[in-house]
């Protein structure tokens, strides 16, 4: 949970989290051994410079001890007034010549509060106070012994001072390590945001031509160089896909060609027969001098109807195969001709009225020429085809009747294709992605969801034009097709 | 206010009356004299010794002597015999008049004068003693047995006295 919420955060953050507490870490760690050395430095010396203190007073009293001298031990003490943190000193005398015990006390009203252990031995410190006992010696004779207690206040308040300084210095350095750290980190992010932004143009626009820029021989370089280095493969990929999809196309049309040519030659073979048979007859009557005058006649009528029933039929065959060839060689060739758009169309659809022979549905053309446009038919082709197969496909199922209809405008500049079906319409959801390659609902029934991709990228990059769609369930869908009349060389 | 100081005081009233009645009295007595006052008197001629120096190096015996009080020569040979200076020995002498390799001589208050050779530190008693010559003179005041010096004697004799004497003296003489 925490380390999903850790994962989302931007990278940016990421650092900042990392770098902080590692960095406040070290700092605090160094802050503090730095603070417990002159701790332990600032009491030491302190516990030096009171024992040196006691040692000079000391000394100083050497001769009031040996000489019972009270008031000038008190005087000599009464010079601690100087140092403010010692709170109390005793003087004791150990001699037995004039008797032991307390001869002297700072400050003078101290004399009860003093302990008595000092006349035997030494105490240890305590953690508020130190407490330093120091002999003193005359003559290599000691004869008293001068207790001396310090008030640690004022260590403590050092240690404090200190203390708000460590932190300070902290506090300083984790906020200078956090401007380094806002600016190390748009150097280190800014690439990569780059490539993000390069990735969702690409996403939006479908132009695999976009490259990534940057450099350096870091991880975001290779990543950049990587994401190139894939961009190049899927354009081939898309190249590749768009030829075989255009291969796919012209081995459709061949059997579609010659499936319907087929049946005008057809009629064209029983009518040729037909009257060869009647010329045979005529023949047999004409050697045989029975040919009489209603057999010509009869003969004269059939022979009529025959050849006309001939000439219709194959000149249909010739037109088909007229038309197929112009698709077929448009589809191949990859060139731009001036040509009318309504016509070709009408064109494009006679060859895929095989594809409907067997099926209730019915394919129209609706243009009103002549809409001359300079352009590639092959792509147009292809599109126009495209479309109306997905909508047989697609669109039509069970035993209803349904009607594409293709229609050609003109609008200016541009040129307008339409295909139009009344089927069950495309799903809301699949709105999105109907252009994403390799999208298809039948993947089963063998769809490779090439189709639409290769019409939206003949239209985008051949065409320099523009798709849409219009579609709800159960009311078929419309697609349109919008591109210049006049394509610019590429 | 401090217990070795009412402890001398306590101990000094008494035995002020007897010494001074002895002394008046007088006879040498060869009884070791226990007073309060003598036992602090021979406290502080031991002392004198640690506070003084003496140009003769850090050889033999301290020698301590006592010219004209038999009494507290008795006290002062109990208590001091054994002990020691700068680890030197003290040794207690009774001694009459000069004697040069005497450290120290006291003089009772019976042989008030008297000329002692270089280098002796002369102890006596009152601020005549140390007036007429003497470098440190036992005093009484308010019971307590304290001392004057004359610290051109002692510099004139060769002798050097530390400054914690000198601050303990009741006065010190040039």
């Amino acid at each position: 949970m925490r380390l999903a919420r850790f994962r989302d955060l931007p990278i940016g953050r990421k650092l900042v989290i990392i770098v902080l507490p590692i960095s406040g870490f070290g700092l605090m760690l160094a802050l503090l051994a730095v603070s417990v050395h002159s701790g332990y430095n600032l009491r030491r010396d302190i516990e030096r410079q009171t024992a040196s203190l006691a040692q000079v007073v000391g000394d100083n009293t050497a001769g009031a001890l040996s000489f019972g001298d009270a008031p000038g031990a008190a005087r000599t003490l009464a010079g601690l007034a100087a140092i403010p943190s010692i709170r109390r000193a005793c003087l004791y005398a150990t001699g037995a010549d004039l008797g032991a015990g307390l001869l002297a006390a700072y400050p003078a009203d101290a004399a009860e509060s003093c302990p008595s252990w000092p006349l035997q031995e030494r105490a240890p410190s305590g953690r508020n106070t130190l407490e330093v006992l120091a002999p003193v010696v005359v003559a290599g004779e000691p004869i008293g012994r001068l207790y001396l207690e310090r008030d640690l206040g004022e260590l403590r308040r050092q240690l404090w001072v200190q203390a708000g300084a460590g932190l300070l210095v902290f506090a300083l350095a984790l906020s200078v390590i956090a401007v380094l750290l806002r600016i190390m980190q748009s150097r280190l992010v800014a690439p990569i945001q780059e490539l993000a932004q390069t990735a969702g143009e690409i996403r939006r626009t479908r132009d695999y031509r976009l490259r990534a820029a940057g450099e350096g021989q870091d991880e975001v370089g290779s990543l950049v160089a990587a994401f190139n280095a894939m961009l190049d493969d899927m354009q081939a990929a898309q190249r590749q896909l768009v030829e075989s999809e255009k291969m796919a196309a012209l081995g459709g049309l061949v059997a579609g060609v010659a499936h319907e040519v087929n049946t005008p030659i057809g009629i064209g073979v029983t009518a040729a027969s037909h009257l060869q048979q009647e010329v045979l007859a005529l023949e047999d009557g004409y050697r045989g001098n029975a040919l009489g005058r209603e057999q010509l006649e009869r003969f004269l009528g059939i022979g009529k109807e025959g050849t006309q029933l001939l000439m219709t039929h194959l000149e249909r065959a010739a037109d088909l195969i007229a038309s197929f060839k112009q698709v077929a060689v448009d589809q191949g060739a990859d060139a731009t001709r001036e040509f009318d758009l309504a016509e070709y169309l009408r064109e494009v659809a006679l060859s895929l009225t095989p594809k409907f022979k067997k099926t209730p549905h019915e394919l129209r053309v609706e243009a009103d020429g002549p809409i001359p446009v300079d352009s590639y038919p092959g792509a147009i082709a292809q599109i126009v085809t495209n479309l109306v197969i997905n909508s047989l496909i697609h669109g039509f199922d069970g035993g209803r009747r349904g009607t594409v209809v293709v229609s050609a405008a003109q609008d200016g500049d541009d040129a307008r294709i339409e295909v139009r079906d009344d089927g069950r319409g495309i799903p809301e959801a699949h709105h999105k992605r109907l252009f994403q390659p390799f999208f298809t609902t039948r993947r089963n029934a063998g769809g490779t969801g090439l189709g639409l991709h290769v019409v939206y990228n003949l239209v985008t990059q051949k065409l320099h034009g523009r798709i849409g769609f219009e579609s709800a369930e159960g009311r078929g869908a419309a697609f349109t097709i919008i591109f210049p009349k006049r394509v610019q060389a590429p | 206010m401090s217990a070795i100081l009412g402890r001398i005081r306590r101990c000094a009233r008494p035995a002020l009356g007897a010494l001074l009645g002895l002394a008046a009295l007088a006879g040498p007595a060869a009884a070791a004299d226990d007073s309060a006052e003598t036992r602090i008197k021979i406290a502080y001629l031991y002392n004198f010794m640690k506070f003084v120096s003496w140009p003769d190096g850090a050889q033999g015996d301290m020698r301590l002597c006592v010219d004209g009080a038999p009494a507290l020569a008795a006290a002062a040979r109990q208590s001091l015999t054994g002990r020691q200076v700068r680890e030197r020995r003290v040794a207690v002498e009774e001694v009459r008049g000069a004697v040069a390799s005497c450290h120290l001589v006291y003089v009772g208050p019976a042989r008030n004068s008297g000329t002692y050779p270089a280098g002796v530190l002369t102890v006596g008693e009152g601020r005549g003693f140390v007036r007429g010559g003497g470098m440190i003179g036992f005093a009484l005041v308010d019971d307590r047995v304290r001392f004057y010096v004359n610290l051109g004697a002692l510099r004139r004799a060769g002798l050097a006295a530390d400054s914690q004497l000198l601050s303990v003296a009741l006065e010190v003489m040039q």
